[in-house]
């Protein structure tokens, strides 16, 4: 092989190794709805939803924060 | 349905920070971040004042209202709660809030802040219920236990006041009728200034 294929051989491959460490930053966006939350659901959200606890909670306040 | 409130009456509250110390206790609040203060006007004057602030959870959020990332949630009782994955640590909700209730724990050098943590009406947040992830990041969940948060429970003179708004408000006028109201704050005076 020639000096000059070889060091445009040798080139291509550099190159091409190069542009692989390039990742597509497309593919890593997190895109935001405006009002729109994208996190996990809570699971008291639920709870809160169906009144599981209402009553507790209201007991609770009438025997802990009422004047004693 | 209930709606989750806080009341802190500034006829009683005595500026002990006993809420202030029951929060950073329960919920190992990050250095340099308050979650609640107490607000004292006209510090050693006659006739000084006193109020406990925190997170009010607002019905209508600002905070919410100007996040880039929309990382906050409102639960059906009206706790407002937020995502700290999510979070990017803007201080738009800082700045957008007028209690200041958002704070950034000073995790790095040169300013740097970190994720926003504000007060959760000892509601934590996404992630499962009292598990420990839960808890390194937001701090205990009372209210799914069933017990409110020990700020309130903790006031030793009553003044804070978090539960439900209509109880909060039935407790608040049984005092005002009992005592009487300033005509400063809710009366004559503050009505036609004389």
């Amino acid at each position: 092989m020639t000096k000059r294929f070889s060091f445009a051989l040798a080139l291509g491959i550099l190159s091409v190794v190069t542009l692989t460490g390039c990742d597509d930053p497309r593919s890593k966006v997190q895109l935001h709805e405006p009002g729109k939350y994208i996190g996990p659901v809570d699971p008291l959200l639920e709870k809160s939803a169906s009144g599981a606890n209402e009553e507790a909670l209201k007991q609770r306040f009438a025997s802990i924060q009422r004047d004693r | 349905m209930a709606r989750m409130k806080f009341l802190c009456d500034a006829e009683r509250c005595i500026e002990c920070n006993g809420c202030v110390t029951a929060c950073k206790n329960e919920n190992e609040v990050p250095w340099g971040v308050n979650r609640r203060r107490v607000i004292t006007l006209d510090d050693g004057k006659e006739g000084e004042k006193s109020i406990s602030v925190a997170c009010m959870h607002c019905t209508d959020a600002p905070c919410a209202a100007v996040c880039p990332v929309d990382c906050f949630y409102t639960t059906a009782d009206g706790v407002v709660l937020h995502d700290k994955d999510q979070c990017i640590g803007c201080g738009y909700c800082f700045y957008s809030c007028p209690f200041g209730a958002p704070q950034y724990p000073q995790a790095e050098a040169f300013g740097v802040r970190g994720k926003m943590d504000k007060c959760t009406f000892c509601a934590g947040g996404p992630e499962a219920d009292n598990s420990a992830d839960e808890f390194t990041k937001y701090g205990s969940n009372r209210l799914s236990q069933g017990k409110l948060p020990l700020c309130a429970e903790m006031c030793s003179t009553k003044a804070l006041l978090g539960g439900d708004g209509d109880q909060i408000a039935d407790l608040y006028r049984e005092r005002i009728l009992r005592r009487g109201g300033r005509p400063q704050t809710w009366g004559w005076t503050k009505a036609y200034g004389t």
